[in-house]
């Protein structure tokens, strides 16, 4: 698993992935950890399969016992299917998730943490004295769903949006965006269903600050490029499979 | 309750994130002893014997980082099989409850043959991971030792430094952060027995 440092002042921001050791034909997800005076929030923790290198990996950074909290931007596999596992090593931990999937996420095992249900409009968290903004992102892709943003780091973790499908080893961050595009289009396409959903998220996103736009699949975004990313992908049409039924 | 392959699952993560801190600290110890060796060259006959010293400091640096690969590697596969084993455990806890509510003509042959499976596996995981933690403690102790050799070299530096005149000084402080290194990495190989000790109540110590 490999770790990268994307924040680095008051407080940190580590993100997780690109590991060796998963099996080929599970699709390769970011994991993101927050940490502001010994307390930590981990982003989308990932799929059961990848479990052991997450735990192995966070716990060079920070004691399990400052995992205070975890977040779900929605309900699916590759983002919350570890929670039973989760549940065991952080009891007292706390599950920030949308209110909508909260009956759907506890199938996973959730017997000790505690579910706090985001409402439609989002809500403010704190992190040990810092404040992090769950930003509505709903139908991008799931119908109850959630981005966070961190208005001191002016990062914004985008979920699925901005992901892309590559192979294994890709680097980390965007380097060339026009190439990028690629291997971004088809995600969108298919995965994102409602375009007035996508451009109602554009609005709201480009008034927010953000110097770092970092997906849960792929590569992450920095300056210039997340303004590319913006303009792309309002005049990308989505929901594209129903016209392929005609 | 935590399951037993919990506490074994985060105690090799937890064993894993000392070594590599204490990994980390040893590859500059090992850069330390590379700076040693130079400067001894450079002062010349005065520090024939801090040459020599030097050589120890590098093979132990050396030894120690090569322990702590083993480690890690251990420690990784460890974490990953701990969690497989967890999740057989949580699925054979499920397959239980449901052979509770079925009478013996309800129950099908293949949950009968998996029951008695997941016991077996039990026991040979139990096996397993006790072996796994006793390699592990051999390791750290190894570990444990070549790091305490470096800390009679420090000390035998201090001895030396006098000898090299003008460059005593800057000697004496390379020894003294080489000494503080020492004692770090020492905290963290600690920090990784109590982890083990404690899962294991001390089985090895």
């Amino acid at each position: 698993m490999k770790t990268q440092v994307l924040y680095q002042d008051q407080h940190q921001w580590i993100s997780f992935g690109r590991d060796s050791d998963k099996p080929d034909n599970i699709i390769d997800s970011n994991q993101f950890m927050v940490i502001n005076n010994q307390q930590a929030i981990l982003l989308d923790p990932g799929g059961a399969e990848l479990f052991a290198p997450m735990l192995s990996a966070v716990v060079k950074h920070v004691a399990l016992e400052q995992i205070t909290q975890l977040f779900a931007s929605h309900q699916d596999p590759d983002i919350i299917s570890s929670l039973g596992l989760w549940d065991q090593v952080l009891p007292d931990a706390t599950l920030h998730g949308p209110w909508l999937w909260e009956g759907f996420i506890r199938h996973f095992g959730m017997n000790n943490i505690t579910y706090d249900p985001i409402p439609d409009e989002g809500k403010t968290i704190n992190l040990g004295g810092l404040s992090l903004q769950f930003i509505p992102a709903h139908y991008l892709h799931s119908s109850g769903n959630f981005h966070l943003y961190d208005p001191v780091a002016k990062i914004l973790f985008s979920g699925d949006v901005g992901a892309a499908l590559e192979p294994p080893g890709s680097p980390m961050f965007v380097e060339d965006f026009d190439q990028h595009v690629e291997n971004m289009k088809l995600f969108h396409q298919r995965w994102m269903p409602s375009n007035a959903a996508k451009n109602n998220w554009v609005q709201r996103v480009r008034k927010l600050d953000i110097r770092i736009m970092a997906p849960q699949h792929g590569r992450i975004f920095q300056g210039e490029d997340i303004g590319r990313f913006l303009d792309w992908f309002e005049q990308l049409p989505v929901g594209v499979a129903i016209d392929r039924n005609e | 309750m935590r399951h037993e392959n919990t506490l074994q699952t985060v105690m090799a993560a937890n064993v894993a994130a000392e070594l590599y801190h204490a990994q980390q600290i040893t590859r500059s110890l090992s850069i330390s002893s590379k700076n040693l060796r130079v400067l001894a060259k450079r002062i010349g006959q005065n520090a024939a014997g801090l040459a020599v010293l030097a050589s120890f400091y590098d093979e132990c640096s050396r030894e120690t980082i090569s322990l702590a690969d083993q480690v890690s590697q251990m420690t990784v596969t460890t974490t990953g099989a701990a969690v497989k084993e967890w999740r057989a455990s949580l699925f054979a806890r499920e397959l239980e409850r449901a052979f509770d509510s079925m009478t013996e003509e309800q129950t099908p042959a293949i949950v009968k043959q998996l029951l008695a499976g997941s016991a077996q596996r039990e026991k040979t995981n139990q096996k397993r991971m006790s072996h796994f933690n006793r390699q592990l403690h051999d390791l750290l102790i190894d570990m444990q030792k070549n790091i305490r050799s470096i800390a009679v070299i420090a000390v035998n530096s201090k001895i030396e430094a006098p000898k090299t005149g003008e460059h005593s000084e800057v000697l004496l402080g390379m020894t003294q952060k080489v000494e503080e290194m020492i004692k770090r990495i020492l905290q963290h190989i600690d920090t990784a027995l109590k982890y083990l000790s404690t899962h294991d109540r001390g089985k090895y110590t």
